[in-house]
């Protein structure tokens, strides 16, 4: 028999806030942390959800030459979740019954990019001894592994901008099927330095700072959206069994109730409907719902000129004629796009957003694209709104789409 | 062409020293005692050593320091690295 599979622990480290209760803050005020990002020896400045601190007092010193930003910001983020499900210390007893499962595009991209700075134009042959270890993709979920002895599976998935959506839901189908009882899931990024802006900017994609308050740069499903805005950022949770929960006595935040991957098998960077709509039509199945049991969804709208227009279309297609009642929002105006973290924060919205009876606002939507027409929660969040089902969708490059369920309890 | 070492015992265990606190933050144990047991790990005793050979503009043979060293025992690699410049 499948089993419940609830979140029992919140851990955040985002543009809007280091605990869920500042994260809830700035969705209730709809306040942005976007700000403005800019480099040495780079010509160009850029918005960006920009991560305040180093986090290096949660290490010894000795250690820190090891670590890339990405690791401090998801050791933080997984301690936090820890101590919200009431697990400080981590596993007492360790065994192969808990696990982790982190999502990252670019895994310790600050290390790689130093590197190879070092390597071009400072005229280094050998790296540090720590270097490799310090860039991997895999190293924020072995450092958490370590420092809480979970010794079942450890995987990093990387499927672009959908990579901790398919962590989160590997998670869930471990636990699900009676394999774990507990995983450590979520997802974790840290690029905003100048070669990977660079990179960006190739594309064409990036939203060019706001002249007047350079806070409101992004506008998804907005007439004037000019691009996504790169964030930073690391947002893990403690998912369990409903029954391991309830043996130990740990409060419940939600039930993740359904998962969905698809792929659009369509072209390497841009979005096609058909990938979107087969992952959220899974995820319902998966949940048992109907598009109409839903009270929220938390779209993964980047703001691109583009993108916006096929996810609309997308989730008009999956929903069906529920498409104008249920209401949809994408915060990444607020804590900008987290790439392998985004998935995560986003669910940690929809978390908060159940929790506390409102609806998350599309900030700074003042003018809607009527080709992005769908039940949008313009400006202001929406309070006193039970919810009692809310997916949140993620598309990344290369295709694949992820979408979780959350229910509450 | 051979150059002149420069380098005392005393100046190379300090620059030890300077690496392990900079790098690492770590105050080494006593001379003659393993570094490892400060919390130090092999990869770390590659950095100090990279370090030295920095500092001294010399390649030092790794593989001829002792499985567990001691802070004179880089100092006596180093010499004799110095030496053979």
């Amino acid at each position: 028999m499948k089993k419940e599979v609830v979140v029992t622990g919140l851990g955040f480290v985002s543009p809007i806030g280091q605990s869920a209760a500042e994260v809830l803050d700035h969705l209730l005020a709809v306040r942005s942390g976007i700000s403005l990002w800019s480099a040495d020896g780079f010509t160009k400045t850029f918005p960006a959800g920009i991560v305040r601190g180093d986090f290096d007092d949660h290490f010894e010193k000795k250690d820190l030459p090891y670590l890339d930003r990405i690791t401090k910001m998801s050791v933080a983020a997984a301690e936090q979740a820890l101590a919200d499900a009431g697990l400080p210390r981590g596993l007492d007893e360790p065994g192969p019954r808990a696990g982790i499962f982190a999502g990252t595009v670019s895994g310790g991209a600050e290390t790689q990019t130093q590197w190879l700075r070092d390597f071009s134009a400072g005229g280094k042959q050998t790296a540090r001894p720590f270097t490799l270890m310090a860039g991997m993709h895999n190293a924020p979920a072995a450092w958490i592994s370590i420092r809480h002895r979970i010794v079942g599976p450890v995987i990093t998935h990387t499927s672009a901008c959908s990579s901790s959506g398919a962590a989160i839901g590997d998670a869930l189908r471990w636990i699900r099927n009676g394999d774990l009882d507990l995983a450590i899931a979520g997802g974790c990024e840290a690029t905003l330095n100048a070669p990977v802006m660079g990179a960006w900017d190739g594309l064409r994609a990036l939203a060019r700072p706001d002249t007047e308050d350079v806070g409101r740069s992004c506008r998804p499903f907005s007439r004037s959206r000019s691009g996504l805005v790169l964030a930073e950022g690391a947002v893990f949770f403690v998912l369990e069994s409903a029954e391991h929960a309830a043996a130990r006595g740990a409060r419940v935040h939600a039930t993740l109730s359904g998962y969905g991957i698809a792929c659009d098998a369509y072209h390497v960077g841009s979005p096609h409907s058909r990938g979107q709509t087969a992952a959220i039509a899974a995820a319902l199945h998966d949940a048992g719902l109907r598009p109409s049991d839903l009270s929220y969804i938390n779209a993964h709208a980047t703001a691109t000129p583009t993108g916006d227009p096929v996810e609309a279309a997308s989730l008009r297609e999956a929903l069906g004629d529920a498409a104008d009642a249920v209401p949809v929002s994408s915060t990444k105006a607020q804590h900008g796009h987290m790439l392998g973290a985004a998935s995560a924060m986003e669910l940690g919205v929809c978390i908060l957003a159940m929790q506390h009876d409102f609806l998350p606002a599309t900030a700074f939507l003042d003018d809607i694209d009527p080709v992005c027409a769908l039940r949008h929660v313009p400006g202001a969040a929406e309070r006193g709104v039970q919810i009692r089902h809310t997916l949140s969708l993620s598309a990344g490059f290369g295709g694949t789409n992820t979408a979780l369920v959350l229910s509450k309890r | 062409m051979s150059t002149t070492t420069t380098w005392s015992d005393e100046a190379i265990t300090a620059k030890i020293r300077e690496i392990a606190k900079t790098t690492f933050g770590l105050d080494l144990p006593d001379s003659g005692l393993p570094i490892k047991d400060s919390g130090l790990d092999s990869l770390a005793l590659i950095d100090i050593v990279m370090g030295l050979e920095e500092a001294f503009g010399c390649q030092l043979p790794l593989e001829r320091l002792p499985a567990n060293p001691t802070v004179n025992d880089f100092v006596a690699l180093a010499q004799v690295s110095l030496a053979q410049q």
